[in-house]
């Protein structure tokens, strides 16, 4: 079913890039449901998109690592938007490839994040969707999961658990008029990129919202973003594996 | 490339040991709280030419995340918004209520951090002052995690230090500002050429009245001393009040490009264009084309590759504005060098808030040079030279070589400033200034 996002429930919504995608859903008027782990922030950000023309925006403050309390956020998002068009997944935490290599204890806190927190989300999500006959389940994935690279495989491997994920749920709501979407963005210029060297294939976090706007409407199934990543990555899948680490990429 | 470890003109690189970007002031307190860092400094948008916004070795916190509008009230014009909001992102929003920043510098490319850190000055100085002067308030972190309301009421000392404080004071986290009303995005401007500096400031002396914005454009081809004299006015009747998606030139794979001969020719492109470009009479324009002519190719400065280049900003007391600059054109005809570009503004004498603001009244000049090496560097303390003789200043925010001597006489009031210098906030333009300084 094809049909506008009035209603969006945002997990991780201060991250530059959910930030950046509810600022043009505030243009357009919709009614904004926002969750995350720092109240200020989320107040400040409230008050940005409702100036920017947002309907209503409400808040609800949770460390998304604690999975009991997924079942109440959950609750909490469909009551205050009524039926939402959209939840979006966009908390993540990229940690440090060289360090979690030797600490056991930063790629549990990775894994948890990225993976088990939003599987615990979809779980609940995917249900409530089904029994709504309809909306868009989305959640923000990368790159660095289509292939385990010496670069960033604690994340990546977070990333592509998460895509597989989705991969499956998209199939199971097939036919219910529910769209899953699995968002695969390139590197993008936001806090969790700071201080890493920017390169030519670099994003910023407008343009990708403004890619994922065009998307999350009428899409389903896996979508790369900015959409150059799909041939890149097509190639980096079969590239042979002496040169992934003669590349060390 | 990482454009954070390197000033607007190219020429100052410096990497910090971090960098991050908070988005909370929870963030913020983490990173100051971890003992992990021996310093910090924020950095914006990096429009600054030189070393104000690097932090080599130390913690470099990029500010273009806190970017939240908080506040606007279409009755008053005041704004409340965090640091990191980009002036572009105020006009794009705000105009269409009737509402502009009474002062902007030539770039919308500009954070409001960045705009207060360096009391940043517009075309329209002479009747609006610096960007300061319209803050009403502001929100300082400190690097002990102490946060103060700073404003002419409260905590003033602070609020004055960090008006053209150079980031050196603490992290802004948000601002409140006073905005402007206008009509429409329609300005009246007129041109009109002249062929000798003397021409130049009777032209000012007669126009003052009349019109808000004044610069100035020397054609380099002339050695400096012909150029166009560029007035302008908001529309006072009802327009357009929607600002300008433009299609822009983007060259920024161009950094790291071993000549700046790119740079060179497009300079060169544009003094002809605007030579050539001459109407006089008041004609109709748009308040993007008369504010920021040069946004229309962003990131130019990449055209100069890894040399870059300089600015030379000076500002010329009024009794003596005439012959330094006579005398700073001279000098530079002497060296054989030419200058890429060369635009002017008058300083009037609304005073800002700021301890270390840069304007005085005079006339103020921006000169862009190629980076020659020594034979620039030659240049340029030559240039410092008649600017300190004639009792007049740089400005930071394009610095990236004055003497801690030159900054010292400059800024008369640097020990009052120095008192509320957070401890832990340094920058690499500091500490040159501190050296023997
Ligand atoms: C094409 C062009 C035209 C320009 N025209 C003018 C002009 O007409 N008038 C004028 O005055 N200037 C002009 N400038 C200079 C520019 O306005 C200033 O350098 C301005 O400070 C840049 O803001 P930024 O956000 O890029 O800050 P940056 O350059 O990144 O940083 C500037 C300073 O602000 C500090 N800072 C930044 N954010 C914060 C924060 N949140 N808290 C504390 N400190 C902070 C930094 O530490 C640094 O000292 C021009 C620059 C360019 C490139
Ligand atoms: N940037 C890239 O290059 C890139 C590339 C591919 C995919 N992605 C994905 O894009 C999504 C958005 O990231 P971003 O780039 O916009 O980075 P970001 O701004 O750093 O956003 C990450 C967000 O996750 C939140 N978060 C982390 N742990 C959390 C927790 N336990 N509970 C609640 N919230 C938590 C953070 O909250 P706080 O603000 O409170 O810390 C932050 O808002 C992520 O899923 C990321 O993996 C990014």
């Amino acid at each position: 079913m094809k049909r506008p996002i009035k209603a969006a429930l945002v997990f991780g919504a201060t991250s530059a890039i959910a930030t950046a995608y509810c600022r043009i859903l505030a243009s357009r008027g919709a009614v904004l449901h926002l969750v995350g782990r720092d109240h200020d922030a989320l107040q400040n950000l409230a008050g940005d998109l409702d100036l920017r023309g947002a309907t209503k925006v409400s808040v609800a403050v949770a460390d998304l690592c604690d999975t009991e309390q997924h079942k109440k956020l959950v609750t909490e998002g469909w009551e205050s938007l009524g039926e939402p068009d959209l939840a979006l997944l966009a908390h993540a935490t990229l940690g440090s490839q060289s360090e979690g290599e030797t600490d056991w204890k930063q790629q549990r806190t990775l894994i948890q994040t990225n993976l088990i927190s939003p599987l615990s989300l979809l779980t609940l999500l995917a249900n409530r969707f089904e029994q709504q006959h309809s909306g868009c389940l989305a959640a923000i994935s990368s790159v660095a999961g289509d292939r385990g690279r010496p670069s960033n495989y604690i994340y990546g491997a977070t990333k592509a658990g998460l895509s597989c994920y989705l991969g499956g749920l998209q199939h199971r709501l097939a036919a219910t008029g529910v769209r899953v979407l699995d968002l695969r963005l390139g590197p993008v210029d936001t806090p969790m990129t700071a201080g890493l060297s920017k390169g030519l294939l670099w994003s910023t976090p407008e343009r990708v919202a403004h890619a994922m706007d065009g998307k999350l409407a009428r899409h389903h199934g896996t979508v790369y973003l900015p959409a150059y990543w799909r041939p890149i990555m097509g190639v980096v899948r079969v590239l042979p594996d002496i040169l992934v680490q003669r590349l060390g990429i | 490339m990482d454009r954070s470890t390197y000033g607007w003109g190219g020429v100052s690189t410096g990497t910090p040991a971090y960098t991050f970007a908070p988005t909370s002031v929870r963030d913020l307190k983490q990173i100051f709280s971890s003992g992990e860092h021996k310093s910090f400094l924020g950095r914006g948008l990096g429009r600054s030419y030189g070393d104000c916004a690097l932090n080599t070795d130390g913690a470099l916190i990029d500010c273009r995340f806190l970017n939240r509008l908080l506040s606007f009230d279409p009755e008053t014009g005041i704004l409340k918004c965090e640091a990191g909001v980009s002036i572009l992102n105020v006009n794009r929003l705000l105009s269409t209520t009737g509402w502009m920043l009474p002062v902007v510098p030539g770039t919308q490319w500009v954070t409001i951090g960045g705009a207060i850190a360096n009391d940043v000055h517009g075309k329209n100085h002479v009747q609006e002052g610096c960007f300061g002067a319209h803050l009403i308030a502001l929100k300082l972190a400190r690097s002990n995690g102490e946060v103060f309301d700073c404003s002419l009421e409260s905590n003033n000392e602070l609020f004055a230090a960090t008006i053209g404080g150079l980031g050196l004071t603490g992290l802004i986290l948000s601002a409140k500002l006073q905005l402007r009303r206008i009509q429409s995005l329609t300005m009246k401007a007129r041109r009109i050429p002249f062929d000798q500096l003397s021409t130049l400031f009777s032209l000012a002396d007669e126009h003052f009245e009349a019109w808000e914005y004044h610069s100035v454009w020397l054609d380099p081809a002339t050695g400096c001393r012909k150029g166009h004299y560029i007035m302008a006015n908001h529309s006072q009747r009802q327009g357009n009040l929607t600002w300008p998606a433009k299609r822009r030139i983007r060259f920024g794979v161009m950094a790291g490009f071993p000549s700046d001969l790119p740079g060179r020719l497009v300079m060169k492109t544009g003094n002809l264009w605007y030579r050539r470009g001459i109407r006089s009479g008041a004609q109709e324009t748009t308040a993007d084309a008369v504010l920021y002519p040069l946004d229309r190719l962003p990131d130019w400065n990449a055209l100069f590759g890894k040399p870059g280049f300089f600015q030379h900003q000076s500002v010329l007391p009024t009794a003596v504005a005439e012959s330094a600059l006579d005398e700073l054109l001279s000098v530079i005809e002497t060296s054989g060098q030419r200058v890429l570009l060369a635009v002017g503004k008058w300083f009037g004498p609304r005073s800002s808030p700021g301890l270390m603001s840069f304007p005085v009244p005079g006339f103020s000049i921006a000169l862009d040079l190629a980076n020659h090496g020594t034979k620039t560097h030659k240049l340029l303390d030559t240039l410092d030279g008649v600017v300190a003789d004639c009792g007049g200043k740089l400005y930071p925010a394009k610095d990236a070589r004055m003497s801690p001597t030159l900054f010292t006489s400059g800024y008369p009031k640097l020990e009052q400033f120095t008192q509320q210098h957070d401890p832990l906030f340094a920058s690499d333009f500091w500490r040159r200034m501190e050296q023997s300084g």
